[in-house]
């Protein structure tokens, strides 16, 4: 398993999530509809995980 | 998902207002790059486990007597119109603040209504859930539930990364830059 807690490690899943999205958006070339997708998304496991808020 | 519907209309008024006051400048694009904007930030600042600024929102949280030994009624009432849509009470996660400006991107009323409809849907079901989950279970410990809370902030950093590069993508084909 990859030790996402580590500095360096967390730093190249962070550009790489970034780049993900930009691949992920560029196909839509300005249309929202990936966008909402990944509103809805967000919001369902934002609700989820506010569940575990101390 | 009522609640967020409005809010949806406030948002897609002002956008359709600012489009008419302001024609030269697309408030898509601009909802679109200050979306990208606050995932960059917040989103590496959940990755790095820092702590300041916090995600803007409101720190209270629903009293235990509003909710213990009250009739089902109130019940409903408080989870429909206070948990679920998620607006008044604490969220530690940076990811809700991003909604209303995805909901902005949408650039029309009936697009931001629907979204943020969707939206509110979304983030109730996912209380909810999270809700039923409790209930089948164990409580948490103190520090098991800090050690899962720690875990989520570092999920909801990549989810918040992911959002920025699509809405740096959208916004920047919206201002042809791309």
């Amino acid at each position: 398993m990859i030790a996402l807690d580590r500095g360096p490690v967390r730093l190249v899943a962070a550009a790489t999530a970034v780049l993900a999205g930009l691949a992920v958006g560029w196909p839509a070339d300005g249309g929202f509809g990936v966008l909402a997708v990944l509103a809805v998304l967000l919001a369902g496991g934002n609700g989820y995980e506010k569940a575990y808020s101390p | 998902m009522v609640i967020w519907a409005a809010v949806g209309l406030v948002l897609g008024s002002v956008a359709a207002l600012a489009d008419i006051a302001a024609p030269a400048v697309s408030v898509r694009a601009l909802a679109c790059l200050a979306a990208a904007a606050y995932g960059l930030c917040y989103g590496l600042l959940e990755l790095s486990g820092r702590a300041w600024p916090p995600p803007p929102g409101r720190r209270w949280q629903v009293p235990q007597e509003l909710v213990i030994a009250t009739g089902d009624r109130r019940r409903v009432l408080i989870w429909g119109a206070i948990l679920g849509p998620g607006w008044l009470t604490r969220n530690p996660y940076a990811g809700f603040g991003l909604l209303p400006l995805l909901c902005l991107s949408a650039g029309d009323i009936a697009g931001a209504v629907v979204l943020a409809a969707l939206i509110g849907a979304a983030h109730g079901c996912g209380r909810a859930l999270a809700l039923l989950r409790d209930a089948r279970s164990a409580p948490s410990e103190p520090f098991a539930l800090l050690l899962m809370s720690v875990r989520w902030r570092t999920t909801d950093g990549f989810a918040l990364l992911l959002v920025a590069g699509t809405a740096l993508a959208v916004g920047g084909h919206l201002l042809r830059w791309l």
